[in-house]
């Protein structure tokens, strides 16, 4: 699954750290989705989703099957 | 990097648990042999599994307290770990009652640290399959050094309490500084490359720019 999350941590001047301390996750588990190596859950995706103020299929978009 | 809250509260029950049982193990057990009253030296025999208990329960507690992708790796460094753990048992099992091999009962205190060698290893290999860098232990605080003190202090007390110590306690605190200096080996061979692929990808960056 792609996503756009390193982007919008970045326009908010946010690091991995910030955002993982947001989201009470570690911030290799933050590495792994801006990654694409690790898909979060639905919760953890709604919870990015309401930080970043946008709908989750702004920010996840699937990959190739 | 802060140490995530969940680590702290983990390293703060593991390691006094471990201290319990590192000490109960030199300074308790080696004096089982001398007593004779059956109920005591059951009760002593048995007071490492206390420790032990406390470590398991930090450990069950990290796990719970872990973000879902940690959770996740713990998971499979837990299911590999049991897999193996079981296979190995069965196979000594097997070989044991065809009286190929011969296993008294302490081979069941190999148990657990052979759980915890699987699953630290299966662990780093989940870790690396997300892109996680496996330097788990210096984010939460550890370096490579710490490892090698402690390895370095255990040797020493070995070397200098050789003609003091019982062979037992000689073994476990020889065997307790082999381990950590291979920690610290371990760690340090991690950073080292870690700092490689930095140094790598800095140079990408840079010839990207130009």
């Amino acid at each position: 699954m792609n996503n756009q999350i390193r982007v919008l941590r970045s326009q908010l001047g946010w690091s991995q750290a910030d955002l993982a301390e947001r989201l009470d996750v570690s911030r290799q588990t933050i590495n792994a989705i801006e990654t694409g190596k690790y898909d979060p859950s639905l919760p953890l995706a709604f919870k990015l989703a309401r930080l970043f103020g946008r709908s989750i299929e702004a920010i996840f978009e699937p990959g190739e099957e | 990097m802060p140490m995530r809250g969940v680590h702290r509260r983990y390293y703060k029950e593991f390691f006094p648990a471990m201290l319990a049982y590192v000490a109960i193990m030199l300074f308790v057990w080696p004096y089982l042999s001398a007593i004779e009253q059956p109920v005591l030296k059951g009760v002593l025999a048995l007071l490492p599994v206390l420790p032990i208990a406390l470590v398991i329960r930090a450990m069950v507690r990290l796990v719970l307290g872990s973000d879902e992708l940690e959770q996740r790796t713990h998971l499979v460094g837990l299911a590999v770990a049991s897999a193996l753990v079981a296979v190995l048992s069965l196979a000594g099992g097997f070989l044991a009652a065809a009286h190929l091999v011969t296993l008294d009962g302490t081979i069941l205190l190999s148990v657990f640290p052979c759980m915890l060698v699987a699953y630290s290893a299966a662990r780093s290999w989940a870790n690396r399959r997300y892109g996680v860098d496996g330097l788990c232990m210096e984010e939460v605080g550890f370096q490579s050094w710490h490892f090698l003190l402690a390895g370095g202090v255990s040797l020493l007390v070995a070397v200098l309490g050789r003609g003091h110590l019982k062979d037992y306690q000689l073994g476990m605190l020889t065997g307790m500084g082999s381990s950590f200096l291979a920690i610290a080996f371990v760690l340090a061979a991690m950073r080292w490359r870690q700092s490689r692929r930095d140094e790598a990808t800095h140079r990408d960056s840079v010839g990207q720019g130009d």
